[in-house]
């Protein structure tokens, strides 16, 4: 109910990497959550900074990797909550510092004090800690850019909703904004290069995110090309606009001449200018997979404090950090999502057994099993298993229910109707290759047809599907990546079989008895990342 | 070999290039015996033992010096309880080398006594310049007496090595990969001069530098495709991306396929090639065999059947290493136990690299006593059909194929799959021959025998020559296995045939040399070729699923590879970022 811009990426390629994007309005989207947050019974809502953690020493043995055990958090009014969980989300706030040229200033973002004592206590705690960087891009005043100059993209028609329980997106296709694409132009490499004397955060030895490089890096790594820039309205009632591509550090005045130098910008003016953020995070190997800290009992930390960058590593961390910090709290079991059953399965994964040294991002080309990790099927893979945490309403989990229902009756309709390859050539009017041939079923068709094809030869016995939109498109993605899981299936067991040793996590692996066989450098390794299974 | 310490670089060095010189030296290689490697937790020490002794001796020497160690390490016990009384401190030692036939044995000695080892047993009065190899009388701390001579190294700063640790080092820090520490396995195991050359030249990284470029290809095709199905649609990356994959994908077919298509001549150098003797009972089989071996290894009667069960015994004929079975004759027979010999050796038969099919010369005699018509060629010939034997397998026209051109690149070319095998006919008991028959057989020259026999079994196969083509002729020789008379030129044959079957592992690209290698490979060409099957109508990420299981079998090869990899050159090659 924010979307001001629905695309479905990737729709070029196959369904298993298609990305459905929205593009979200600000005031709107602060509006929509701050009500269904202050709407929600039982929750008391409070705005204060957090300074520190009431944290009791452990009861377990001196060798465990568990010191102490948090118990609520000190406000800077001085205030105590008590609680038995905490979930601690600090974005780039920790210790965080804003650079623009020369000029460093301690804040987690423009206008807002960063968590000094926080960081402080964490380090006191004895988490090992690092530091990252990140940028944003300078932003423009919409009314001063000339649009002619550059490309549009639309959003898409018929606009595709996130949510299996909605059909339709909240506004009507052609209400959507637009956003529009230019490209920089050689010219500014001279002043990136002019500048670079004057701009600290690029000169210093920390990881900032590769894929995601500012103009500086750009240029000094990639010169004698031009970058693309695309301008992203910030909203209905903004006038801000976006520039992503531009994210960069230098002093303003230097932003000021690049955009001007920027086709369709010659005239847009900076109303705040680009800066650069440095923050702490804790490394995130001393994480279990319900995002617990080692250290430290009933913590849960999530977002870019565990080294992360982007909204979907936020939210995916936020939600798997807040059904366990829930859980914990009740005694029940952990909730976690393996490799094999989302992306949010291989981020953590990935986090909590190797670390990361830059802002870690998800990309399709991290997950081993893609193809079975699809926005179209997430239903059939997490919803089930989230009702059974309680973390998913009755309604939701009905209509995945439905849904699982209709897929395994329609297709074991459709592997049961076979018909010789000839007689499905003839019927669908295709060049027929060999007058006899084996014995096809309408699944192993599928993978050739479209499905609107399929049901127009078949009537009377898929002419019930003809209505059913979503279900059709549903069926056809299965039945075409069906051979190439079921290549996958054993790998994918084998993964889990290994998966399912699960070690507790508080071995003491530089105690084990010599003769157990393991060597000493193994025992390191494993006592520094202490693996989940 | 094993190579021990903390030191990598220093000591990787020291004794590649000692082992190196030992092992290029082959009569320096009989002599010695043993090499001593003493450690401790802070010095090593490495012995190595010339000893001119006969081989019996040598392996009783080796108990000998185990027990004297063993007394010694007890004495060593004694001393150190006075100083720590943790069972990991004190004094150990192990032989490195391999039990049995190694011509040299090293012992690693390691622990707190281990200077006291070194003077009692090398009869140091000073400790030796570290790292440095000393010739030394190895002594029985005991009563004196010497054991042994040989190398002594001595290795400070170091603390004791798990077997296979230092390998193991190499191998995490990226020093040797997987093929180069299969090469050292290898070597360590080479029993012939051919196979250690092959070994040497694998942990020399040959093979690895031709997997590690493999590796590099396929990394740099999935990273182009992972780059092109993340961002393609929002950054800059270019169609012709797709299409550049696709051809560097056909090469990479190419030449895996004919990396593969070697006739398995580097597997068979490292397993030993099977050479089977086949015939008729009573026609000098199993003497065939003893004479090979210089050893009665099978039963020797006039009786028909003598042999039942398969014989086998290892050879080193020219260095190359020999399997040599030896089967129950051929014959239709009422006998339970004779006609499972003779089932058994049929498919002995079918595995066999090289057939030797010995026929008995006195039934040409007798023949041609006879018919006088009957020539030799006939009489082979005929024999040969009686014992239903298929022996025109070579596949030469597989060789030429691996030699066409590379630049073809678009079409994989059919290559000839069959087993391929070589045949020697032997013509046994050359003294029970007389007057005519003896004199025809001198005035045969071997060369046209050959011919005339092959291009008889040729067309009996059916098959087509192709002109030109270097045919593989079975080859003919006559041998009296009593008397050794043509035993010379029938060896030199077998040679040849040796050296057909396993290649000159120093010539050319590095020979594959382990089945697992050679399963890993088909199943990346088989994924290779599903990816180039893609139509731009087909699934692109199913397409990209085929390479990245070409990655997985790559990885499985050479180390894994990780998807940071595949970032790494994502991000180095394209400019991806908002």
């Amino acid at each position: 109910i924010s979307g001001v811009n629905y695309v479905t990426l990737n729709k070029t390629k196959g369904p298993a990497v298609w990305g459905p994007r929205a593009q979200i309005d600000r005031d709107l989207y602060k509006r929509h959550m701050q009500a269904e947050i202050l709407g929600t019974s039982n929750l008391t809502v409070t705005e204060c900074a957090v300074e520190d953690l009431i944290l009791t020493e452990s009861q377990q043995s001196a060798s465990s990797i568990t010191k102490s055990i948090c118990k609520g958090v000190i406000l800077s009014t001085g205030e105590m909550v008590e609680s038995k969980t905490v979930v601690i989300t600090t974005g780039t706030f920790l210790r965080g510092c804003i650079n623009i040229g020369l000029s460093v200033r301690p804040a987690g973002r423009i206008g807002d004090e960063p968590a000094i004592g926080l960081a402080r206590s964490l380090e006191k705690a004895g988490f090992t800690m690092g530091r990252l960087k990140t940028g944003t891009p300078p932003r423009l005043d919409k009314n001063t850019i000339d649009y002619t100059q550059c490309g549009v993209t639309k959003g898409d028609n018929p606009p595709e909703p996130f949510s299996y329980l909605s059909t339709d997106v909240w506004i009507k296709a052609d209400e959507q904004l637009d956003c529009h694409i230019t490209r920089t132009s050689l010219e500014i490499e001279q002043i990136v290069h002019d500048s670079l004397p004057e701009n600290k955060h690029v000169k210093e030895e920390l990881s900032g995110p590769r894929y995601c490089p500012s103009l500086e890096s750009k240029v000094l790594k990639f010169p004698g090309r031009t970058h693309q820039v695309w301008l992203e309205p910030e909203g209905f009632s903004s006038d801000l606009v976006y520039p992503n591509g531009l994210s960069c550090t230098m002093p303003a005045e230097y932003q000021q001449r690049i955009i001007n130098l920027i086709p369709g910008l010659q005239r847009a003016k900076i109303v705040r200018p680009g800066y650069g953020v440095e923050y702490d995070y804790i490394d995130p190997r001393q994480l279990r997979p319900t995002l617990e800290t080692l250290p430290i009992e009933n913590l849960f930390l999530a977002g870019q404090i565990n080294g992360t960058t982007g909204y979907e590593e936020a939210a995916a961390q936020g939600i798997i950090a807040g059904i366990n910090a829930g859980l914990k709290g009740q005694n029940h079991e952990p909730f976690i999502v393996d490799r094999t059953e989302g992306y949010i399965g291989v981020l953590i994964d990935d986090l909590t057994t190797h670390g990361t040294n830059e802002p870690y991002r998800m990309f399709p080309s991290r997950a081993e099993f893609r193809i079975c990790l699809r926005a179209d099927n997430a239903d059939m893979r997490l919803t089930r298993k989230g009702y059974k945490t309680g973390c998913v309403q009755r309604a939701r989990y009905e209509s995945a229910c439905r849904m699982a229902d209709l897929l395994d009756s329609n297709l074991d309709l459709l592997r049961s109707l076979k018909l010789e390859t000839y007689k499905w050539d003839e019927l669908l009017s295709r060049a027929s290759s060999r007058p006899k041939g084996k014995v096809k079923s309408a699944v192993a068709v599928l993978q050739m047809v479209s499905i609107d094809e399929l049901i127009k030869v078949q009537q009377t016995e898929l002419g019930h599907l003809q209505s059913d939109r979503i279900l059709k498109k549903r069926l056809e993605i299965e039945a075409l990546y069906m051979l190439e899981i079921e290549k996958q299936q054993e790998e994918i067991s084998e993964v889990r079989k290994d998966e399912l040793l699960v070690l507790p996590m508080d071995i003491d692996y530089l105690r084990m008895p010599n003769n157990r066989g393991l060597p000493n450098d193994v025992r390191l390794k494993l006592a520094e990342s202490r693996p989940h299974t | 070999m094993t190579v021990i310490g903390h030191s990598l670089k220093m000591l990787q060095k020291t004794c590649k290039q000692l082992i190196e010189k030992l092992l290029s030296n082959e009569s320096y290689v009989r002599n010695i015996r043993r090499l001593i490697c003493l450690q401790h937790k802070k010095l090593h020490i490495l012995t190595y033992i010339h000893n001119t002794r006969t081989r019996k001796p040598m392996v009783a020497t080796t108990n000998q010096s185990f027990t004297q160690s063993s007394s010694l390490v007890k004495n060593e016990n004694k001393l150190d309880i006075n100083t720590s009384t943790s069972s990991h401190q004190s004094t150990i030692f192990c032989l490195s080398s391999g039990k049995g036939k190694c011509g040299i044995a090293v012992i690693r000695v390691s622990g707190q006594a281990c200077r006291q080892v070194l003077k009692d047993m090398a009869q140091f009065h000073h400790m030796p310049i570290p790292r440095q190899a000393v010739l030394r009388k190895i002594v029985d701390s005991g009563n004196g007496v010497v054991i042994d001579k040989g190398l002594v190294i001595f290795f400070p700063g170091c603390r004791e090595a798990h077997p296979g640790e230092f390998t193991k080092r190499a191998f995490m820090n990226g020093k040797l990969d997987m093929t180069e520490v299969e090469g050292l396995g290898d070597l360590i195991h080479a029993e012939t001069e051919v196979q250690r050359r092959q070994a040497l030249r694998q942990m020399d990284g040959d093979l690895s530098q031709l997997y590690q470029g493999w590796r590099a290809d396929i990394i740099k095709c999935v990273a182009d495709l992972e780059a092109f199905i993340d961002f393609s649609e929002d950054q800059d990356i270019e169609e012709h991306v797709v299409e550049s994959v696709k051809s560097r994908v056909g090469k990479l077919r190419l030449e895996i396929s004919r990396h593969l298509h070697d006739n398995r001549q580097g597997e068979r150098l490292r397993d030993g090639v099977q050479v089977v003797i086949l015939g008729e009972p009573n026609v000098g089989k199993s003497s065939l065999m003893n004479a090979l071996s210089q050893r009665p290894a099978a039963i020797v009667t006039d009786v028909a059947g003598t042999t039942r069960d398969i014989i086998e015994t290892h050879l080193n004929i020219a260095g190359y290493p020999v399997l040599l079975s030896d089967t129950a004759g051929l014959r239709d027979t009422a006998d339970k136990v004779e006609k499972e010999g003779v089932i058994r050796a049929r498919k002995r038969a079918e595995q066999a690299d090289v057939k030797v099919v010995v026929l008995d010369l006195q039934q040409w005699q007798n023949c041609k006593n006879n018919n006088r018509k009957s020539s030799i060629t006939e009489f082979v010939i005929s024999q040969i059909n009686s014992l239903g034997l298929q022996l025109y397998q070579a596949s030469a026209s597989s060789l030429q194929i691996l030699n066409a051109d590379l630049s073809d690149s678009d079409s994989t070319p059919q290559l000839v799959d069959e087993e391929y095998c070589q045949t020697i006919i032997v013509l046994n008991k050359l003294d029970l021959v007389q007057g005519n028959t003896l004199e025809d057989l001198k005035s045969i020259d071997n060369k046209v025998l050959n011919c005339a026999v092959g291009s008889c079994l040729e067309a009996q196969s059916g098959r087509e020559l192709e002109p030109n083509s270097p045919v593989d002729f079975p080859s003919v020789c006559c041998v009296s296995c009593t008397t050794g008379e043509g035993m010379q030129e029938f060896l030199a044959i077998l040679e040849s045939k040796l050296k057909i079957m396993c290649g000159d592992p120093l010539a050319g690209s590095p020979s594959l040399t382990q089945a697992r290698h050679r399963s890993h490979l088909t199943k990346c060409l088989a994924d290779l070729e599903q990816f180039g099957q893609m139509t731009p109508a087909d699934d692109f990420v199913i397409a990209s699923e085929a390479l990245r299981r070409v990655l997985r079998e790559i990885g499985k090869l050479t180390g894994k590879i990780t998807t940071e990899e595949i970032l790494d050159v994502i991000f180095r090659d394209f400019c991806i970022g908002k």
